[in-house]
This record gives structure tokens, C-alpha cells and sequence, in this order.
């Protein structure tokens, strides 16, 4: 799906998180949302899945104008930096829990159901870890589930808060390529917060460097490294 | 065999073992033994003459019902009030949660008598409902309305800390996975909010059991009506009839242990639920 951010802007009471700031996200790209501590990232992604209602500007998929679209109705998988995962349910009520949330019209039946979070568990290379709860897995497993679970709603768009925070560096390496490998069979358009900018390099086809609730530049990461626009994204790229 | 005392990471496991169990002997055993001391002399037979009486029946259940209805209050109403406490900023959030506080400070007796004086057929309240022949005070609802009073911080202290722990990002997950707010709260919050809730309702009903102090202002203990059964067992005392108490006592706690145990179970089935925290 093509994303458009028409001069959007927020702001919590005095602290301005984010500027106006625009931006268009061509269909089924994989772009980086790169920038320092508190530069707006978190706040712009929560924007664009409705988790947050900007203070001013649009948002637009497909060139419908979105801005007024509720959590439910924007079909936007998020995977949380906490991952969230629903503690009291096994990994296979995790995976299933956007399915049998749908209106009784729209739920797919349970065969369908299981076949579906089968399909997942495969994808994220976890077979046969569907009964066990959350707090039995490991830190890089959790955040497979996490995503296998914003993936079971066939969301429009998947966006991903520091997905590899949390992890230590040879799983982090790991689950890069696991990210790369989904986006390029679902062809989702996939937006994810870094602030370690090899990970953006690497992961990333379009590149977005955010500073003090500002875009400072979007590029390929080839553009970024060889021109960068301003002296904040060279400082930023070579330290 | 698994040893009794399993060895533990933790130092001091048979000291504080030791003293907790001294403790409770002494303080909450001792006077059951005491209890049930009583009654073993007194005789099982001549016990349950006591207690096979109409009156008495009668007292047992109407203690047990309306504690059980009061409790069942208190666990939706509870666990509400701590859900707005925790999660809704409002003027004078602070002075409502302090507030809640207030039944357990209260001499009971004080709780009682206002309310008493609220509900009578003269009373605020009262006077208003009587037009429409609705009367509180000196029946069955004024007793109801007495043991919400003093069971309701149970629910709402025991919720209050395991609703602070959700965490926001599991309920905004729950809304970008499709789910309504509807759906949030039966599927995600109330699974995780229940052994809590289960607790505070066990106290609540304990508590309710118990209750005296509030209770025999408000009930107009009426035998064979409003009487409920801690009153019977002063009456006894006043009496000097210390076996006939000890055989009502004991018909009292043989009831709440078989209550306690099975919300117990409950709790153990519902913990489980929610894997292993
Ligand atoms: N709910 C909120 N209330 C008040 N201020 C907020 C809130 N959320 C974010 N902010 C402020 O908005 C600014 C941008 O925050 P944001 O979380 O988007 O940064 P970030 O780029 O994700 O940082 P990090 O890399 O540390 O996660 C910060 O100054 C932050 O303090
Ligand atoms: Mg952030």
C-alpha cells in the first residue's frame, strides 16, 4: 500500500514531538525510520497506525485520505519494542487472537483458523512451540510470535517499533535477514524504528533520518552515506 | 521422595518458616482450637440440636446469602472503581482513592448507624423511597447495602496494583489486531485482572460473613427475618450460653472453610490460566 504524510504534526501539551513533516512511502517498500533518542520516530509510527491522532496534517493510503481512521479499521500490523505479547495465552492464541477477534460474519472458521497460524509458525521458522505461554520463550522467539501475530490480520501495512532492541547482536544479525526474508514474500509495505544506523543500511530500501521531530533526509542508503543533506545526518552517520 | 522443605536459593527459608508458623498458631489457630474445643466437649449431638432449629437456619442462611451477594457487588463495582482509579485521570481521583479507605477505618458501628440513619423510613434516602414503598432499613436490602459498604476496599485494594502492572502497548496491541474495546476487556484485561479479583472477593466474603458491628443497626433484627448469625452467637453469650455459641460458631466456620477452599480452587485454575507469572 502507498503511504503519504501530508504535514503532519504533533505535539503533547508544550513538547513538540513532531514538526510538520511529509513524506511518501511508495508500495511495498521497506523503509527505515532513523534518528536519535526522542527525534519523533516512535510518535510518527503510532500516527500512522492509529495508535496516536496527529495534531494537525494528513494521512493517506492509496490516496484516501485516512487521518480520521480508527486502530481497528487501519489494518496495521505493530509490533511493540515490549512486543506485547498477551501473557496468559499460548503462542497459538497469540497468533490467532486478531482472527477470532473479527465479527462472527468475517471470522474464519476454526480448520482455517489453525491452518493460517500453521502457516505462520513456519514463516517465522518456530514450528511446534504453539502451546507454550510467552514467558517460556526466549527474547528473538518472542519477537517472531509478535510479528507472526501482526501478520495473521493480513494487515495493509506492517510497521515495527525498534524490533531488534531488545536482542543481543548475533540475533539481532539473525532476525534482520528473517525481516527482510517476510517482507519479500508478503510484499507488505514494512516501516520500522531504528536507531542504529548499520541496521538501517543494511535492512532498508528507503532510508528516513529524523532529528528533533524533523525529517532531515530520505534516500537509499547509498544516497545517505555518499550525499548526505544536511551536517546533522553526516555527524549522525559516521559516529 | 520430594522432601517437605524444598532447598531454596533463598537463605533463612526454615527461620522465617518457623516464626510465621509460630505467629499464626498463635494468633489465628489457637483461638479455633479454642472454638472447636468447645464444641467437642459440649458434644456433636447436643451441637447439632443447637443448630437444627428453625431460627437458627434460618440466620445461617440469610448471613451467608447476603454475603454472598454483597461480595458479588463488590467484585463488578470493585474492580470497576479500580480500573477508573488506575487508568482515568479525573478532579478529585486522588481524594476518591483515599476515600475508598474509609470502611476500614470507620468503627463499624458508625458505619452502621449512618447508614441507619440514610435508609430509615425518615430517614434522606429513606423518606424518598417511601412513597414508592420501597424499604430499606430493617429488611434484607439494608443489610445488603451495609455489607457493601464494608467489604468494597477489599476488591478495589487487591485490583488496584495488578492494574497498574498491564502494561498500555498489551491493550493497544489488542485494538491494532482488530479487536473492539469490548473485546479487549473480556479477552485480555479481565483474564489478567482475575486471580486479583477472585482474592479481594474471597476477603470481601469473609468479611462480610463476620460482619456484626454495621449489620445489627440497618437489619432491625427481626428473628426468623433480619436476624443474621453472629448476632444469634452474641445472643448466646449474653446468655451465658457458651456451648450454644460454640456450636453456632463452628457451624459458621465449617461453611466459610468449604467457601474459601472452593474459591481457592478456582483461583489455582484461573492463575494457571494466565501461565506461568
Ligand atoms: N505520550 C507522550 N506525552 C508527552 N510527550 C511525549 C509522549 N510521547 C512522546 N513524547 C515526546 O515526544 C518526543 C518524541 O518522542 P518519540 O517517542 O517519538 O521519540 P523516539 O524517536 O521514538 O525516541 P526513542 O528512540 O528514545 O524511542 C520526545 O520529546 C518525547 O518526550
Ligand atoms: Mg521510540
Amino acid at each position: 500500500m502507498h503511504i503519504e504524510i501530508d504535514e503532519i504534526a504533533k505535539s503533547f501539551g508544550d513538547t513538540t514531538a513532531l514538526q510538520p513533516v511529509s513524506l511518501a512511502i511508495p508500495s511495498g517498500a521497506l523503509v527505515a525510520l532513523l534518528g536519535p533518542s526522542g527525534s519523533g520516530k516512535t510518535t510518527l509510527l503510532r500516527i500512522l497506525g492509529g495508535l496516536e491522532y496527529p495534531t494537525s496534517g494528513r494521512v493517506l493510503f492509496d490516496g484516501a485520505d485516512s487521518t480520521g481512521l480508527s486502530v481497528q479499521q487501519r489494518r496495521a500490523g505493530f509490533v511493540f519494542q515490549s512486543y506485547a505479547l498477551f501473557r496468559h495465552m499460548t503462542v497459538f492464541e497469540n497468533i490467532a487472537y486478531g482472527l477470532k477477534a473479527r465479527p462472527r460474519k468475517l471470522r474464519p472458521p476454526r480448520a482455517e483458523i489453525a491452518r493460517r497460524v500453521a502457516k505462520l509458525l513456519d514463516l517465522i521458522q518456530l514450528p511446534g512451540i504453539t502451546d507454550r505461554y510467552p514467558t517460556q520463550l526466549s527474547g528473538g522467539q518472542r519477537q517472531r510470535v509478535a510479528l507472526a501475530r501482526a501478520l495473521a490480520i493480513e494487515p495493509r501495512m506492517l510497521l515495527l517499533d525498534e524490533p531488534f532492541g531488545a536482542l543481543d547482536a548475533k540475533v539481532r544479525k539473525e532476525l534482520r535477514h528473517g525481516l527482510r526474508e517476510i517482507h519479500d514474500a508478503t510484499g507488505l509495505t514494512t516501516i520500522f524504528v531504528t536507531h542504529d544506523q548499520d541496521e538501517a543500511m543494511e535492512l532498508a530500501d528507503l532510508v528516513v533520518v529524523m532529528s528533533m521531530g524533523r525529517i532531515e533526509q530520505v534516500g537509499r542508503p547509498q544516497d545517505i552515506r555518499e550525499r548526505p543533506a544536511t551536517p546533522f545526518v553526516r555527524e549522525f552517520i559516521t559516529a | 521422595m520430594r522432601p517437605f522443605v524444598r532447598p531454596s536459593p533463598m537463605p533463612g527459608l526454615s527461620l522465617s518458616l518457623g516464626i510465621t508458623l509460630t505467629m499464626l498458631s498463635l494468633v489465628v489457630l489457637l483461638p479455633m482450637a479454642a472454638l472447636l474445643w468447645q464444641g467437642a466437649s459440649f458434644g456433636i449431638g447436643p451441637m447439632w440440636d443447637v443448630i437444627d432449629r428453625d431460627r437458627v437456619w434460618k440466620a445461617l442462611l440469610l448471613s451467608f446469602r447476603v454475603a454472598f451477594f454483597a461480595a458479588l457487588f463488590n467484585l463488578v463495582f470493585g474492580v470497576l472503581l479500580a480500573w477508573v482509579l488506575v487508568r482515568y485521570d479525573f478532579p478529585g481521583r486522588r481524594l476518591v482513592d483515599a476515600a475508598v479507605d474509609l470502611p476500614f477505618a470507620l468503627p463499624t458501628a458508625v458505619a452502621g448507624i449512618a447508614l441507619t440513619a440514610l435508609y430509615a423510613p425518615n430517614g434522606l434516602f429513606g423518606s424518598w423511597l417511601k412513597p414508592y414503598g420501597i424499604k430499606i432499613a430493617y429488611t434484607e436490602w439494608g443489610i445488603l447495602i451495609a455489607l457493601i459498604f464494608v467489604g468494597l476496599p477489599f476488591v478495589t485494594r487487591t485490583v488496584q496494583p495488578v492494574a497498574e502492572e498491564i502494561d498500555r502497548e498489551v491493550e493497544e496491541a489488542s485494538a491494532t489486531l482488530g479487536a473492539s474495546r469490548f473485546y479487549t476487556l473480556c479477552r485480555v484485561i479481565a483474564p489478567m485482572l482475575a486471580p486479583a479479583a477472585l482474592t479481594g472477593f474471597a476477603l470481601a466474603l469473609a468479611r462480610a460473613v463476620g460482619e456484626y458491628g454495621s449489620v445489627i443497626f440497618i437489619a432491625g433484627n427481626i428473628p426468623m427475618k433480619t436476624e443474621i448469625a453472629p448476632l444469634l452467637i452474641v445472643m448466646q453469650l449474653e446468655e451465658f450460653n457458651y456451648n450454644g455459641a460454640a456450636a453456632i460458631g463452628i457451624a459458621m466456620l465449617a461453611i466459610s472453610f468449604v467457601l474459601l477452599l472452593a474459591i481457592n480452587l478456582l483461583q489455582i485454575w484461573s492463575r494457571r490460566r494466565i501461565g506461568h507469572v
